[in-house]
């Protein structure tokens, strides 16, 4: 290990690498409970400065057949930033620069330690935007944001960021380094188009949760910023869910840019410390983004949804929308949060019709096992994508203090993928902390994948217990 | 305070890397516009997530829940931490209590504070100052001003303006002077606000100032303090009440009474000042007693200055590197490295840097000598007097 280190010291400098115990502890851990059940510490961490530099880090990996994990804030609840089996985490922190925005082709175009935020901001001081607006915080990087294919408000209407990269540089595992996309022909254009009159290689390392390379560069296709933007609100009670997934479903056919939909649970620091009021009946909280390019079309689009919504029995929130911006996190910070420790995230895909029966399997197992109480704060959080659902329940955790009730989390954790892998739902990002029905669920297109892995990735140094089994 | 008081809060943290930026915040964040890019000052300079609140956060966890051992390597973690508060400005954990609480299981354990912390602890415990110097030279800077012993408002000048920063003390007397306001001085009885102590483990130290300052204060019959010091008025206001609980007095800023004075017509500001300034928010001012607007008002009711603001400003203001003073004696490269930086920022809007704090003053004034830089550091309080 002392070699890799100074091999590692070669390439980077002293102050780049970084190995005491500290270090390895503090790299050990990342958002959400499901990490903290896999264990695992690093051997090293280094922070590259270049794509040479990492390619070159890769190299050695390979060569020693050490495991390499890509880093950078470690905010995905499923753990896959664990370094399980030890070895190298690379955090690209170092490589954050944006290189390029331009406003002709509008694209832009960034190191893969580059915060998401911080291109998002500059993007929007030259009239443009992202074509989601994530729900993090400043430190996530683009590079995360392309393994993880992130999601965010506005994706009801243009999908996933993975949707709009138009190019990647990305570093194999035998540091090869690999263009696709815009970044493979290059000419006096510049960045312009994804397609390369070949498959579409790019769509293999978007959602590839750091298993396949480390994306150094990154480019996106982003979009005029609209003049007018704001958000409404509407609450359903818990039985009138049909009626709301009817609206949804009409507010996704007549274009919404977004529909987020929350549960009371969200809103319970701040309606306790009275920084909201939320009507009793009111379950369900649906804010709904609407924009325009001028203010009357965001008029006409603001018209027409609140038809919609109050058609199906919608309550009107008021400025409720406009409160919650930032996503469930934000809500109970800013109630002053009561909540603890990790988050027991679950993150899947439905379609929006199975929002009732999802929703009533998602409570039916958080009261079987006693979780349904201000204690544990069964958030329900999702973001409408096209015909899709992606579901984000996050549950709060009490101290680990008490095994017994760490146990229970951890058996209605278990559970709750089972059923809802058997009802039909999609997992996000596999990984190593579900339980194996998620991943035997994908059948045959899960031993494609791991061929795929195979064959970029001959010597599994690349993350690798996250796919394997 | 140990761990043992801030366990519950060792588990809040959910990872989420709100606490340590590395860009801005998210954008139209309550309607608001983006803030700039900013970094928590360590991680900054060290790189890797060790160097976070949210990595100090786990680590005290670790510490206290798993008996993790506390290294060398920690001490200089925890001490290189400038206390700038700006973690604890976008998450509602107390990271500054239980940066604290590691701190003082450092001392418990012997590891820590660095020696250069010990030497000034020692000395605020001897000579109630921590500079080392004489107890008797405390009061030179009020020779020949007559100040009373009682009153009901007293300036408190604080070890800075005592001692290195007398133009500052005879500033602020001017300004109330000229206000029509008999302040009144404890001389010799002034002791340090014990500051450093209670940010570097050795909380004890801090009581003893406390206890003292506030007898004495209220044996003058004392309604009113008025601390120049971002760093004492922080120290009175957020420490002292927790150590002899309420206090008999209201503590007042400087900028806050110098603006009290100005609009209720007592302070007539007949001079102008033809000078391009910029604002410094000290963080102990700033974030941690969320003053930002009592100094720009006071600086804008000055005639003929041209105030213009630096990007990273009020919630967002770099810190000076200080930390307290903590960080600074510890690691004076550390804090050189950012009192650079922002009087880099600083180079690109004025020619001079308004401050409320004497330490930021003394530091950059220090580090642009040094770098040569050409900006130069004033209290607000000697530009005040200046436009008298």
């Amino acid at each position: 290990m002392s070699h890799l280190i100074q091999n590692l010291i070669n390439i980077v400098g002293k102050e780049h690498v970084a190995h005491s115990a500290v270090d390895k502890l503090v790299y050990s851990h990342v958002a959400g409970a499901g990490g903290d059940f896999i264990g695992g510490e690093p051997d090293v961490i280094v922070m590259p400065g270049s794509t040479a530099e990492v390619s070159r880090i890769m190299q050695i990996a390979t060569r020693t057949r050490t495991p390499v994990v890509p880093r950078a804030a470690g905010s995905y609840h499923g753990g896959t930033q664990i370094p399980q089996q030890g070895g190298i985490v690379v955090d690209l922190g170092r490589m954050n620069r944006i290189l390029e925005i331009d406003e002709e082709r509008m694209i832009v175009v960034a190191q893969g330690g580059a915060s998401v935020y911080n291109v998002m901001r500059q993007l929007d001081e030259k009239g443009l935007r992202f074509p989601q607006q994530p729900q993090y915080t400043s430190a996530p990087t683009i590079g995360a944001a392309v393994a993880c294919n992130i999601s965010g408000v506005r994706v009801t209407r243009w999908g996933r960021l993975g949707e709009h990269i138009i190019g990647l540089e990305v570093v194999l595992p035998n540091g090869e380094i690999l263009m696709l996309g815009s970044n493979a022909y290059r000419t006096k254009y510049g960045h312009y188009h994804r397609y390369m009159g070949t498959p579409d290689i790019m769509g293999l390392f978007v959602n590839s949760g750091g298993i396949l390379g480390l994306f150094t560069e990154v480019a996106v296709r982003v979009d005029h910023r609209m003049a007018v933007t704001d958000e409404i609100s509407y609450g359903w009670p818990r039985d009138k869910i049909d009626d709301m997934v009817k609206a949804i479903y009409w507010l996704q056919r007549y274009d919404v840019c977004d529909v987020t939909t929350l549960n009371r649970w969200n809103y319970y620091s701040a309606l306790q410390r009275g920084k909201i009021n939320i009507p009793e009946p009111i379950h369900f909280i649906n804010n709904i983004s609407v924009d325009g390019h001028s203010k009357e079309e965001y008029d006409i689009a603001e018209r027409r949804f609140r038809d919609i919504c109050e058609k199906y029995g919608g309550t009107d929130l008021g400025e409720l929308g406009r409160f919650t911006k930032g996503g469930p996190r934000y809500h109970a910070w800013r109630g002053g949060a009561l909540w603890t420790g990790r988050e027991f995230s679950l993150m899947f895909y439905h379609p929006t019709f199975a929002l009732s029966e999802v929703y009533d399997l998602y409570e039916k197992k958080c009261r079987k096992y006693g979780l349904w109480s201000p204690r544990y704060l069964p958030t329900w959080f999702s973001n409408t994508e096209q015909n899709v659902l992606y579901s984000y329940p996050l549950l709060g955790e009490t101290y680990p203090e008490d095994p017994a009730e760490v146990n229970n989390l951890k058996e209605w954790y278990d559970e709750i993928h089972i059923e809802l892998t058997k009802l039909g739902c999609v997992e996000y990002l596999i990984g190593d902390v579900f339980p194996k029905v998620v991943v035997d669920g994908l059948g045959p297109a899960y031993e494609f994948v791991k061929r795929i892995k195979r064959f970029v990735d001959p010597d599994n140094i690349m993350n690798p217990s996250h796919l394997w089994r | 305070m140990t761990l043992e008081k801030v366990k519950g809060e060792l588990f809040r943290c959910i990872s989420c890397s709100e606490c340590y930026g590395r860009g801005p915040n998210l954008p139209f964040r309550d309607g608001e516009a983006s803030t700039p890019y900013w970094i928590c000052p360590i991680l900054e300079k060290f790189g890797f997530l060790t160097y976070s609140p949210q990595g100090l956060m786990f680590i005290a966890n670790k510490v206290y829940y798993e008996h993790f051992p506390i290294t060398e390597e920690m001490v200089q973690i925890y001490y290189s931490c400038v206390s700038c508060n700006r973690c604890g400005t976008q998450c509602t954990r107390p990271f500054l209590d239980i940066f604290r609480a590691m701190k003082e299981e450092m001392a418990l354990r012997g590891v820590g504070p660095p020696v250069p912390v010990q030497k000034a602890n020692e000395n605020i415990r001897k000579l109630h100052n921590f500079m080392g110097a004489k107890p008797e030279a405390r009061t030179q800077w009020a020779e020949g001003l007559r100040l009373p012993k009682a009153g009901e408002l007293v300036y408190f000048a604080g070890c800075y303006g005592s001692y290195r920063h007398p133009n500052l003390s005879r500033a602020t007397v001017k300004v109330l002077r000229t206000a029509g306001i008999d302040v009144a001085y404890m001389g010799e009885e002034e002791w340090c606000c014990g500051m450093i102590p209670g940010w570097s483990g050795q909380p004890e130290i801090e009581a003893e100032m406390a206890r003292h300052n506030v007898e004495i204060l209220r044996k003058m019959g004392t309604k009113r303090v008025v601390i120049a010091c971002a760093e004492g008025y922080r120290t009175f206001v957020k420490e002292y009440p927790k150590i002899v609980g309420p206090l008999p007095f209201e503590v007042v800023h400087t900028s806050q009474i110098a603006l009290e004075l100005i609009r209720n017509g007592r302070l007539k500001l007949g001079k102008g000042v033809k000078e391009k300034v910029t604002y410094h928010d000290p963080c102990f001012l700033g974030r941690h007693c969320r003053e930002y607007n009592a100094p720009r008002s006071v600086i804008h009711s000055i005639r003929e200055i041209d105030f213009v603001e630096m990007e990273h400003h009020g919630l967002f203001a770099d810190c000076c590197g200080s930390g307290a003073g903590v960080t600074g004696m510890s690691y004076p490269h550390l804090e050189k490295q950012d009192a650079v930086k922002r009087l880099k920022e600083a180079e690109h809007v004025a020619q001079t840097i308004v401050t409320t704090c004497p330490r930021c003053a003394e530091n950059f004034n220090r580090s642009a000598k040094e770098t040569h830089i050409r900006v130069n550091s004033v209290d607000l309080m000697e530009l005040l007097a200046r436009a008298l």
